[in-house]
Order: structure tokens, then C-alpha cells, then sequence
């Protein structure tokens, strides 16, 4: 049986969201029928707001809706220290740790030869502008512990070494609650390498 | 339904939906084969980092006879290539230029023990430390080979008869290195140290190969040429590895 268009059209478009796929999206399609319409309205409108009022911030690259966001605005933040993140959810994990005060920059992806992602793809050209200009005492590069993220890093720290910026990476280890006995051999060498003076 | 055991490298992973991966194995047993490893993509994964590219792993593969698509039961990690990129950016990127190329040539579904214990033999030879161009030209030389694309070093591609020693004057139309008299060259003429050291790859395991890096060097382009030709396509980790090194130089 074929659903009336605009619920087929519906259905269809959410399958092509993340992790949606038809039963989900057929789910979700009825339940909006089932609800009011200002549900749907408000739903609606959510969306188009979405791509109307959000841009990418001119100095860091996250998404905001202002021209600048809130981190790259905070004035309780220092200038002196930079985290690199690969996408722009990565800034909400720092900033969970409460313990970061610098200010932030998004590449929006990381180097990746097999998917053919290269530095023209990446937005770098604006954290080597940022370090350029001074006043950047520490760039910390926190893009994932995997062979793309790591060849990142050493991307980056070879352009910004000669800045005379210090650059440090994240550390990479045997996450907290985790049992050692079942950390894999690459983890512990990873730990045991950025271990410290206690 | 048993599992099929076998020893792999992994080649490559993408995302798939929210929390999975779709890998693409080099297997001893079958060849390249994909396979879904779920929940790959979460913080407790249990695959931990035995799917990074080029790990050589035990995989435990569940599927149908003749399926495309098999499910990653265990994956144990036997030896990971990520301390290998931790030895510089060049090899870094150079590992990922490996992955694919293998991921280029290799056969879906048909083993081929030649092409994997080349490729553990290589990864292990980077991991060493051994000069990553010099394996670059290794592997390609020895994939190009296996697949039958490589020209002969010793037999005039045109007359078949042996040629001297000195120089390698290579013929587009013949598709070989041609003799004085079945020449001249409408290729590129590769000297005498880039000839020893092609017969220094076709003699020796990759972590023996001695010669300088130059000689291998200059083969680069002489190789890509032939890749190109067979894939009808240029490597996209090709680029990536050239524009990183413009824009760093």
C-alpha cells in the first residue's frame, strides 16, 4: 500500500537523516500525524530557523548564531590558549570538563587520505592566521586518538612549531571506570608513554 | 552458523548509521571481504583500536556462502600500525596510501596469499622504521607485478630478447622495456641504480632493500603512470599525501 504523497515525502526525507532508517522514519512520520498542528508547526519552523539564523563563527568556526560565538565572545576566557577540535560538537566535550578556559577552533574534519580529505578541505588557514598574529601562548591539539586524527596533529604542529607558538596534543590513555585487564595493547603503550611524575 | 577464522589487515573503515562501521578487510583466507562491525563507533567499543587501518587482525567473520556484506564477530588485535604513524606525517600519510592501494588491487572474495603476506611484510618493514619511499616503490612495484602489469626487466618487450645491462628504455605501444634495436624509447628511460634497485625489490623481503632513496624516488612517477593506467583513476590518498607536502615544504 502506498501512503498519500505527502506523507510518503514525509517518510522519505527523514530516512535520509543519521541513523533513521525506514521503520524509524514511518514511526516518526505518525506520530507527528498523530500530534497537533502547532506541534508540527513548531517542529517545522525549528528547521527553517535552523538554516536561516546559523552560520559558522568568523574567528573560530563553530556554529553560532551571532557572528561570533559565546566562547569566542566570553571575556572570563583567555586568548593565550587554543584548543583545536575536529567538529563542532567536540567544543561541548571539553567544555564538560569545566576545566578549559581558552578559546576554541573547529577544522571541521581532520586529514584523511583514504577518504580523500585533504588540507584544502579542512579550515585551518584561520588558526595559523590566529597564531600568527601573537599573542597565542599554547595551541592544544585535541583531534581524535585514531591515525586521522594523529596525522592531523602532526600537520598542524608542523605549521605552527615554527610560530613559536607551544604546541602540545592531547593525551591518549586507559579511559576513567575502565578495567586495565581489558585496555588493548595499543591503549596501555599510548598511557604508559604519557605517563607522569606523581 | 560457524564462523569463518581467518587473518586480515584492515584496509579501511566508513561510518555507518549511528553507531557502526563498515570495514573492508585484506583476508589470507578470502581475499578482500566487507563486513559490519556494529557498535564500533561507541566509547565502549569492543573492537577497540583493532580497527584503525592497516591492523592486522583474527577476525571471526559471520555470513552466508557467497554473501557481500559479513558481520565482524571477534576482531583481535595482532598488530597495530599505529605506532608505525606515530614515526612522522610522511609515514603517516604514507600508511593510508597503502591501505588503499592494496584496497585498489586486491581481489574481492579471492585469496591471494602472495598479496597479503606482501602487505604484512611492508606495514611491519614502516613499523621497523625502514624508509617509507623506498617501501612506497616496494609495494607498488610488487602489486603492479602480482597483478601482472609490471614490464620485464630482463626480455626486450618487443623482440623478447635479453636485454643489456645499462639503462631501461620503456615503450608505451609495447607496453615493456625495448632493446636498441626495437626502440627508440617513447617512454620514460630509467638508469642503471633505479634497475638495481627494482632487481633489489623483486630479490629481497621490503625491510632488506638497501638502496638509497633516491633511485626510488625517481620511480615514482614511472609507477603512478602504470597505476593510472590499470585503475583508469588516480589514488585519492595520492593527492592528499602530495598536497600535505606542498603545503609544509
Amino acid at each position: 500500500m502506498d501512503y498519500p504523497a505527502p506523507v510518503q515525502k514525509l517518510i522519505d526525507e527523514l530516512r535520509r537523516l543519521p541513523g533513521i532508517g525506514p521503520k524509524s522514519a514511518q514511526r516518526i512520520a505518525f506520530h507527528l500525524l498523530r500530534g497537533t498542528r502547532e506541534d508540527a508547526e513548531r517542529l517545522g519552523g525549528s528547521i527553517s530557523r535552523l538554516m536561516d539564523g546559523i552560520r559558522l563563527c568568523r574567528i573560530c568556526n563553530a556554529i553560532t548564531d551571532a557572528e561570533t560565538c559565546a566562547q569566542c565572545t566570553d571575556p572570563g576566557r583567555s586568548d593565550r590558549t587554543i584548543c583545536v577540535v575536529e567538529e563542532p560538537h567536540d567544543i561541548l566535550a571539553v567544555e564538560r570538563t569545566r576545566d578549559f578556559k581558552g578559546r576554541y577552533h573547529v577544522l571541521h574534519g581532520a586529514l584523511s587520505p583514504l577518504q580523500g580529505i585533504g588540507p584544502d578541505e579542512l579550515k585551518a588557514h584561520g588558526l595559523i592566521e590566529r597564531v600568527r598574529l601573537g599573542g597565542v601562548d599554547e595551541v592544544i591539539l585535541a583531534t581524535s586518538p585514531t591515525v586521522e586524527g594523529e596525522a592531523t596533529a602532526a600537520w598542524l604542529a608542523r605549521l605552527l612549531k615554527p610560530l613559536g607558538a607551544r604546541v602540545t596534543r592531547i593525551a591518549m590513555g586507559v579511559p576513567v571506570g575502565s578495567d586495565l585487564e581489558w585496555s588493548d595493547e595499543v591503549t596501555i603503550a599510548k598511557a604508559l608513554e604519557g605517563r607522569r611524575d606523581y | 552458523m560457524p564462523p569463518i577464522a581467518s587473518d586480515a589487515l584492515v584496509l579501511k573503515t566508513s561510518k555507518l548509521g549511528e553507531t557502526s562501521k563498515l570495514v573492508i578487510l585484506l583476508t589470507r583466507e578470502r581475499g578482500k571481504v566487507r563486513a559490519v562491525a556494529k557498535g564500533a563507533r561507541g566509547t565502549r567499543s569492543r573492537y577497540q583500536s583493532a580497527l584503525e587501518p592497516l591492523s592486522e587482525v583474527r577476525v571471526g567473520l559471520y555470513g552466508r556462502q557467497g554473501t557481500e556484506l559479513f558481520r565482524l564477530g571477534q576482531c583481535d588485535l595482532v598488530r597495530s600500525a599505529f605506532p608505525a604513524g606515530g614515526r612522522g606525517l610522511e609515514t603517516s600519510l604514507t600508511l593510508s596510501y597503502f591501505a588503499e592501494l592494496l584496497d585498489a588491487f586486491a581481489q574481492e572474495g579471492e585469496a591471494e596469499d602472495a598479496v597479503y603476506r606482501l602487505a604484512i611484510a611492508v606495514v611491519r618493514a614502516a613499523e621497523e622504521g625502514r624508509d617509507i619511499v623506498a617501501l612506497a616503490r616496494y609495494l607498488e612495484a610488487w602489486l603492479l607485478r602480482l597483478a601482472g602489469l609490471y614490464p620485464q626487466l630482463d626480455r626486450c618487450a618487443a623482440c623478447g630478447n635479453a636485454l643489456p645491462s645499462g639503462p631501461l628504455a620503456y615503450h608505451h605501444v609495447t607496453h615493456g622495456f625495448v632493446c636498441a634495436s626495437c626502440g627508440p624509447a617513447s617512454g620514460p628511460v630509467l638508469q642503471k641504480p633505479v634497475r638495481e634497485f627494482l632487481r633489489e625489490v623483486f630479490a629481497t623481503a621490503p625491510s632488506a632493500v638497501t638502496t638509497p632513496p633516491e633511485a626510488a624516488r625517481v620511480l615514482e612517477s614511472f609507477h603512478q603512470n602504470l597505476i593510472r593506467r590499470h585503475l583508469e583513476r588516480d589514488l585519492r590518498s595520492y593527492r592528499v599525501m602530495h598536497d600535505v607536502a606542498r603545503g609544509t615544504a
